[in-house]
């Protein structure tokens, strides 16, 4: 599996990954040094503190000084420091921020493949009945409604509602201990996450199905005696499941957008709640390194994806 | 200290009976508790809804910051919870009868949380320190001799660092020193009534800092628990940014009362609502602590009508004032002229056609319910405190479309143009955007003016303020310690810092430049009768149009003993407890 | 579909006697029929309705705050309530529609300008502008689109309206582009392109009177459906703070900011939610219907 063609491929996309991060940090922090004031003035701060702060992150040399001094920086893994909150490294706050987003959103992804496959199944299986219809219409709701809507009626659900009907002993509890989530804090938030995009993957699982479940070897597997479930199961699914490798790409790059929603309404300590807060602080050295690692993640998946098509279909090949 | 009859007995006196008509009954205490009987683990949780600016109380100058750090280090004086100074690392002090000479006698028994013994050399080096870093409060420490020069330093991190620990002059204060481990004398250039409260301020330049942690890394010594070291009866056990911190009681500690409670715990969240549902499942003992009593009035209004929850619910006037400037001042400093400007009978007419045409009371119902906010009908400087003008004594705070619409016409006989206004804001505060909407509405329905709101990011619209550019824009204040000074120096004059850091509207005239020099080396009665008349002034020259002063919500478990609040700091942890519960 | 069955002989000559009818008059046949898409159709053009007519009239003004008492419920004089200032709900959800539709087509406009102006060239010439068009596109899909659209909002300024609809276009082309790049570069090769080419006809002429009408379709289906995503964009946005500033009211900041009242006043959310929830599936379903309506490989 791993031929030259495979390491050339990787190569190439991995080129090309840094060239995108580069260019699109580089945009992003050009851009940001041209807007007029900055996280650090304050009604308080005198002339003399102002210029003393400005030297200490280096703020008052020229633009190209500063562009040399950080991509010096960012090709030795250092992200600079915080505007906002001085002191904080940004480096490994966001790469642990970043893993804490990825935590949860794997079990997204996992939430919208699974989702999505159960009613594109049950649609197919039924197809034009009135559940067909329902289960279409439903999974589309997810899609047309913002999903901070979405949350905030899941969350009035299952941690209030659901709290006051059983005097509080099943509720949903609404709170992040430590940097990653046990599993009774993340199954809500990767649920609200991930259920909007189900409706995709219920589509084309339901499309897909029905073309299988004509073919050949279903009628064959039927005629051998099988019953139709397993028949379903076991054949169609497995060929179904390729077309739906077609949009990880789209759903991944959607959940990480998602996500930016969806950690701010959980309190969840991730990149996306970390994105939204720094650029409404106006923390700009945050706002380029959490930007940074997202153009980096995104490249990373885009590439993780179109690698698993190799595996999942052994024709294709780089 | 002179000042003593006023803050002993009439400031705490109007705050009780602020808080007991803010709210029904509680007061500024969140509770009576049950029992009495301590839990086990003694353990506060609480949220914050941001990760802090600095914890140094070099550059502290946020309240967010301040709240946590009062907690972490001691000055020589402290406001005990009647809001009267105290003594604290200091246990008594002399004033000369010039005003001009402090004496501070230490006690010998303060320790940091490091073991390091304090003396009068480590106070010298955190005064000298303040002042060097230049700050948000270092004018804190401005009447000491030889501020002056030290406020001209342009060193700062490591190399500041080395000039300090060389008692290098440049960062030197002459007229502070120490005669010997237990002494400080402080010479001031100039007598000033406000100074002791100046350096009471908890947790900012007055506070105590360790040489020994510091300079272990002069940039960031803060952020790392083991280099964040005071005097205060707690210190930093664990520090994971932007998520939380963590905070142990300092054994044996020197100070009183004794921390009951142990552990401290913040989780540093970003959605208010979710906090709160947080606390309600009893994820968090306390919620407003921090300086994040702003909590959404739609959630104070849910609380307030829930049966279990209401007891939990305590409102506190915070000492916060917010009110809308004009640009007064036409001359060629300030680029934005405007129809208010200058000394005319037109200008002011025009002024209070603007300020007669607002409805207070509508604009506090549709902001805040008025329930988080109340109207200011006494001045500026919000009731309970010093230089407070008395209840309805601001005839600017009156409504009056009638009258507003015949000055409108005054003004517009003159010739004076009211096309094209625009009111700036801050869009940091979420209380600005719906004020200046309702603002917009008020002009537009009383007086026919359309006038466009316009957002801006905070540093750009400071700046642009502070400049002169905005002939209407948001303004607000939110004390420092009950003094009249910390107002009208920051805000008015060109006295200590206008016109390149505070003045907003650009007012000056020389009757209120002398009155507020000499009020400010006033103290007590004398000062006080000075510092009403310079609030009279400001009315009779209509000089802003007020709003209202704002009301921190704050929601407390009922066994968090002495859980609550004054209008400037939250209670310090060391004075609470948890009960079983 | 299998039609109802019939004689051999009707079989025999159901397909050459089928009239000549054009693509377009097929389509519009076949989407009658499809009674959900006739359905949107219908209420999206109510929804534009209300948009113009919010232009010059609404039930209450819709920024004159407390109107209604803040947080009220619907009542007789305000069918939907009053929001957390006192606006009358249902006046701020005309204006609403305005902007939203404002927002989402007018995405829409700039992303077909650019992507078939784009895919057209690309597709057609070929060549070295190709492959830099191809490159940019990769590049620009390697970058989450939310966030690049609310760092341009952040860099230009706040949200007026025309730099959001920039910012959601700049991450949105490439869908278009691609499209069309793809459309052309197999249009190109039909015969009837060979033929234009080989009677000396221009590179203008070619791509605008032929190849253009061929992907008219496609194109018209990824447009339809490009605008719902368009419209949440902009509510994700103002949710964070950096969409559409007050006064101007718009579904997706009506819902940002009703959420935070969920708990005491939901109607305030519920309103532009589902308004948002009906309109986007409308645009759905109107989409699905166009693209089965205008695949020539249906013969019903």
């Amino acid at each position: 599996m791993l031929t030259r063609g495979t390491l050339t491929y990787i190569g190439q996309r991995l080129v090309l990954i840094a060239f995108t991060v580069l260019a699109v940090s580089s945009i992003v922090f050009l851009g940001i040094h041209r807007l007029p004031g900055d996280a650090l003035f304050s009604e308080r701060l005198r002339g003399q503190a102002y210029q003393l702060l400005l030297h200490h992150y280096g703020l008052d040399q020229p633009l190209l000084v500063q562009y040399q001094r950080f991509l010096g920086a960012m090709l030795h893994g250092d992200l600079g420091e915080s505007l906002v909150n001085r002191g904080v490294k940004i480096t490994p706050l966001v790469i642990r921020e970043l893993s804490v987003s990825a935590e949860v959103g794997v079990v997204a992804l996992f939430f919208t493949i699974v989702i999505g496959i159960i009613l594109g199944t049950i649609a197919a299986m039924r197809q034009n009945s009135w559940l067909d219809y329902l289960l279409s219409s439903v999974s589309v709701v997810g899609y047309s409604m913002p999903n901070f809507v979405i949350a905030s009626f899941l969350i009035l659900f299952f941690a209030i509602w659901l709290g006051n009907v059983t005097g509080g002993s099943f509720q949903y509890e609404l709170n992040w201990d430590g940097t990653y989530g046990t599993p009774g804090e993340i199954w809500l938030p990767a649920f609200a996450l991930g259920f909007p995009y189900a409706s995709f993957v219920a589509r084309l699982t339901r499309a897909s199905m029905l073309e299988v479940i004509r073919q050949d070897y279903i009628r064959t597997a039927r005629a051998k005696g099988l019953t139709e479930q397993i028949v379903i199961i076991r054949h169609a699914l497995r060929n179904s499941l390729i077309p739906v490798i077609t949009i990880l790409g789209p759903l991944v790059i959607g959940i990480i957008t998602g996500g930016v929603v969806i950690e701010n309404i959980f309190n969840i300590p991730g990149l996306g709640k970390e994105f939204a807060q720094s650029i409404l602080s106006r923390d700009y050295n945050v706002v380029i390194g959490v930007f940074t690692m997202y153009a980096a993640m995104v490249g990373v998946a885009n590439l993780l994806v179109d690698l698993a098509y190799t595996v999942i279909d052994p024709r294709i090949r780089y | 200290m002179t000042r003593s009859l006023w803050l002993r007995i009439v400031a705490p006196a109007l705050t009780a009976l602020m808080v007991a008509s803010a709210c029904g009954g509680g007061g500024g205490n969140g509770n009576t508790g049950n029992g009495g009987q301590l839990a086990a683990n003694q353990t506060l949780t609480f949220p914050i809804f941001g990760d802090f600016g600095t914890l140094d109380p070099g550059m502290i100058d946020a309240e967010t910051d301040s709240e946590i750090a009062q907690n972490l280090f001691d000055n020589l004086v402290i406001f005990d919870k009647n809001l009267k100074i105290s003594p604290d690392i200091a246990s008594s002090w002399d004033v000369s009868s010039d005003g001009l000479t402090y004496t501070f006698h230490l006690r010998s028994d303060v320790t940091f949380s490091n073991g390091d013994k304090l003396t009068s050399k480590d106070v010298l080096y955190s005064w000298n320190r303040a002042a060097a870093l230049q700050g948000g409060y270092a004018g804190n420490l401005s009447p000491i001799v030889g501020y002056k020069t030290v406020s001209a330093n342009t060193k700062s991190g490591a190399s500041l660092e080395s000039l300090l620990e060389a008692k290098d002059p440049s960062v030197t204060m002459s007229g502070l020193t120490a005669p010997d481990a237990n002494t400080v004398v402080a010479k001031l250039s100039a007598p000033a009534g406000w100074w002791l409260a100046a350096i009471a301020l908890e947790s900012t330049t007055g506070a105590i800092v360790d040489v020994n942690a510091v300079k272990q890394n002069p940039d960031n010594w803060w952020t790392n628990p083991a280099t964040l070291v005071g005097t205060g009866a707690y210190k930093a056990t664990a520090y994971t940014p932007k998520q939380s911190i963590d905070f142990e009681a300092v054994p044996n500690w020197w100070g009183s009362p004794k921390p009951t409670i142990k552990k401290v715990h913040l989780d540093i969240l970003q959605n208010v609502a979710s906090g709160i549902t947080s606390y309600e499942q009893g994820h968090y003992d306390v919620v407003g602590f921090g300086g994040y009593s702003n909590l959404p009035v739609d959630q104070v209004r849910r609380i307030q009508n829930t049966a279990n929850e209401k007891s939990q619910l305590v409102l506190h006037p915070k000492v916060r004032s917010y009110w809308v400037s004009f640009n007064v001042t036409c001359d060629a400093t300030r680029p934005a002229k405007g129809p208010f400007c200058g000394n005319t009978a037109a200008a002011k007419a025009a002024r209070m056609a603007f300020i007669l045409s607002v409805d207070k009371d509508a604009v506090v119902n549709v902001v805040c319910q008025n329930i988080v906010c109340k109207p200011i009908t006494g001045g500026l400087i919000v009731k309970g405190l010093d230089g407070y003008l008395g209840d309805n004594q601001d005839p600017l705070s009156k409504f009056d479309a009638a009258t507003a619409k015949q000055d409108l016409a005054t003004a517009k006989a003159a010739g004076l143009d009211f096309s094209n206004l625009t009111y700036y804001y801050d869009s940091s505060n979420p209380i600005n955007g719906p004020t200046a909407l309702a603002l917009q509405d008020q002009w537009n329905t009383n007086l026919g003016i359309k006038v466009n709101v316009q957002p801006r990011d905070h540093s750009p619209f400071i700046k642009a303020r502070l400049k002169g550019s905005y002939v209407l824009s948001r303004d607000g204040w939110q004390a420092d310690y009950n003094n009249p000074q910390d107002w009208y120096d920051n805000l008015f004059a060109r006295v200590a810092g206008c016109p390149d850091a505070n003045c907003t509207t650009g007012y000056n005239n020389d009757a209120f430049n002398t009155l507020l020099t000499k009020a400010d080396t006033e103290s007590g009665a004398q000062a006080l009768t000075d510092y009403q008349s310079l609030g009279k002034m400001l009315e009779d020259d209509a000089v802003y149009i007020p709003l209202y002063y704002t009301v921190g919500a704050f929601l407390f478990k009922s066994y968090v003993k002495n859980a609550g609040t004054n209008n400037f700091f939250d209670n310090y942890w060391n004075t609470m407890a948890i009960l079983k519960h | 579909m299998a039609t109802a069955s019939a004689t051999p002989a009707d079989r025999f000559d159901a397909v050459p006697a089928r009239a000549q009818v054009s693509l377009w008059s097929d389509a519009w046949r076949r989407l009658r029929r499809n009674r959900l898409a006739a359905v949107s159709a219908f209420y999206l053009a109510f929804v534009f309705a209300v948009a113009i007519i919010s232009l010059v009239w609404t039930p209450y003004s819709t920024s004159h705050l407390g109107v209604v008492t803040p947080y009220g419920g619907p009542s007789g004089a305000h069918p939907l309530g009053g929001d957390q200032y006192g606006r009358d709900i249902l006046s701020r959800l005309m204006e609403g529609a305005r902007t939203s539709m404002t927002v989402g087509v007018g995405t829409q406009i700039v992303v077909l300008a650019v992507g078939i102006t784009v895919g057209l060239l690309a597709g057609y010439f070929r060549g070295w502008f190709d492959t830099v068009v191809t490159l940019v596109i990769n590049i620009f899909y390697g970058i989450p689109d939310l966030l690049v659209a609310l760092i341009l909002v952040f860099l230009i300024g706040q949200g007026s309206l025309g730099t959001i609809i920039f910012a959601i276009a700049v991450t949105r082309w490439m869908d278009m582009a691609r499209l069309v790049r793809g459309q052309t570069l197999s249009i190109r090769e039909r015969e009837f392109v060979e033929a234009a080419k080989a009677s000396g006809a221009k590179p203008r002429k070619i791509i605008f009177g032929h190849i253009l009408p061929n992907a008219l379709g496609p194109i018209i289906v990824q447009a339809t459906i490009g605008v719902p995503s368009a419209i949440l964009f902009e509510a994700f946005m103002s949710f964070l703070g950096l969409g559409i500033q007050p006064p101007t009211a718009s579904w997706g900041s009506m819902a940002a900011d009703g959420v935070n009242a969920i708990r005491i006043s939901p109607h305030i959310v519920l309103a532009p939610s589902l308004a948002l929830m009906i309109t986007l599936m409308a645009f759905n379903f109107l989409g699905d219907g166009l693209r089965d309506a205008l695949d020539p490989r249906q013969r019903r």
